[in-house]
């Protein structure tokens, strides 16, 4: 399966078709970028599947409630692909933590079972790895694979809220330098 | 809260990494709403944290794709209609075409290497810009730990200091009932201190002056302005002090005090 180059008007033109021509280039485009997202959040392969699955068939059925007005289509498909994987995550915390265990501890599990997650773009990954520092990784990792609150990272890394969001703007604007993104909007 | 606030605060960012209260994910909507130009800027971070989550693709098997359209509907693919260019007519004038067609290539491609050098100045400007930027996050981050830090050690700092110091408490007089401050002074490295607990309110050009009675004598230890906070002093005329006293004295101080105007006093335990 190879990623073609099409715009995001052209997808929004023909995903408003509805028709399986629009699904496979749909898929094709995406799928490995919503896959990996959400394997990175859930760390489990069955799970993640699941999960792409249900992704999938939520952007299809609600494409009509995407709006332009809303952002790229790209980031509403990131965003309820990792809505549905932290969702996930969370209710499994719930549930253990029914079982009297610890939050961190059912973190710390999770963390253990995410050993099957090889990224694709490994070079370009190792390259980055080495232009976001570790305190910039780590809010990253928190906040939009984890899903952890402001408050709870705080307590985690026993810094000052201040610093928690210093670090998430550092971190944003890092990756904005790294993928040449300027301040003027486009694509850079 | 104003744009370049709003900008500088670490919310727009947070509101991509989806880790804003519901307060600030309001104030973020708002201040979209108020201001269009942000969404200019919130699409970058947006961007740039989608390009991060894509360096983590990993192509999905391959019976994936058949489990989820199983699941899905699809209208019917309408017929498709292809056009065909309409063919220009080129039979006139052919040469003087060819001669004008040559000549605008000419000034395109003259003008398309000056668009891109100014171009690629500006995004060399650009990410200068943002480089010094969050090289200036860096620095108040770590300003913020090193206060977050400070403020832990202070109340056991203090605690060591009044041990080594001795402490001289000074109670308000008749006419300041509740002022109160306290003098610490260290005779091993003759620091001296001053801790301004409540001090009333000075009028217009008048300093409150510190005075160390030595053998009977007044002695100048320093003029203040402040009603609370710590102050170091300069002036060591105090290592035999028996009483301190603070007055009331014109801009700069007096030679000596003027008693009526004592605001508060202490005697040193000796």
């Amino acid at each position: 399966m190879k990623r073609q180059i099409i715009s995001e008007q052209e997808l929004i033109k023909i995903l408003r078709t509805g028709e399986e021509s629009a699904f496979d280039v749909l898929y094709r485009n995406y799928a490995p970028a919503i896959f990996g997202l959400i394997l990175n959040i859930v760390k489990n392969r069955e799970q993640a599947e699941e999960i792409t699955q249900d992704s999938f068939v939520k952007i299809w059925n609600n494409f009509s409630t995407y709006s332009e007005s809303k952002g790229r289509v790209y980031t509403w498909m990131l965003n309820i692909a990792r809505n549905l994987a932290i969702d996930f995550i969370r209710s499994k915390q719930e549930r253990m933590s029914q079982k009297n265990q610890d939050l961190e501890i059912s973190v710390y599990q999770i963390d253990q079972q995410g050993q099957s997650n090889i990224p694709v773009d490994e070079i370009g990954l190792k390259n980055l790895v080495g232009e976001l520092s570790v305190d910039q990784k780590v809010i990253i990792e928190k906040m939009y694979f984890q899903g952890y609150s402001q408050s709870e990272i705080s307590e985690e890394l026993e810094i000052p809220l201040g610093t928690v969001k210093t670090r998430a703007r550092q971190a944003i604007m890092k990756l904005r330098f790294v993928f040449g993104l300027n301040s003027k909007g486009g694509e850079g | 809260m104003m744009l370049e606030e709003l900008k500088n605060s670490g919310l727009l960012e947070l509101y991509v990494l989806k880790a804003c209260t519901p307060e600030e994910e309001l104030l973020v909507a708002e201040m979209l709403q108020k201001h269009p130009a942000l969404l200019a800027e919130l699409d970058q971070n947006q961007m740039a944290l989608a390009q991060y989550a894509e360096l983590f693709s990993v192509e999905p098997p391959a019976d994936l794709e058949g489990k989820i359209k199983a699941k899905l509907q699809f209208k019917p693919a309408a017929k498709t209609v292809s056009l065909k260019p309409n063919e220009p007519n080129i039979a006139k004038n052919i040469g003087i075409y060819q001669w004008l067609l040559a000549a605008s290539v000419v000034v395109i491609a003259g003008l398309s290497v000056a668009l891109n050098f100014s171009v690629n100045k500006l995004n060399e400007v650009e990410s200068s810009l943002l480089a010094l930027q969050s090289e200036k996050i860096l620095l108040s981050d770590k300003f913020d730990q090193a206060s977050f830090k400070f403020n832990k050690q202070e109340a056991q700092w203090i605690k060591v200091q009044q041990l080594e110091y001795t402490q001289v408490a000074l109670a308000g007089t008749a006419n300041y009932p509740d002022a109160k401050l306290k003098v610490y002074w260290n005779k091993k490295s003759k620091e001296t201190f001053v801790s301004i607990i409540n001090m009333p309110k000075l009028a217009e050009g008048k300093q409150f002056q510190l005075w160390s009675l030595v053998n009977g004598k007044p002695i100048n230890a320093g003029v203040f302005d402040a009603a609370f906070g710590t102050l170091f002093l300069s002036n060591i005329a105090t290592m035999d002090a028996q009483l301190f006293a603070v007055t009331i004295e014109n801009k700069g101080g007096s030679e000596s005090p003027t008693l009526a105007n004592m605001v508060v006093a202490g005697e040193v335990a000796l």
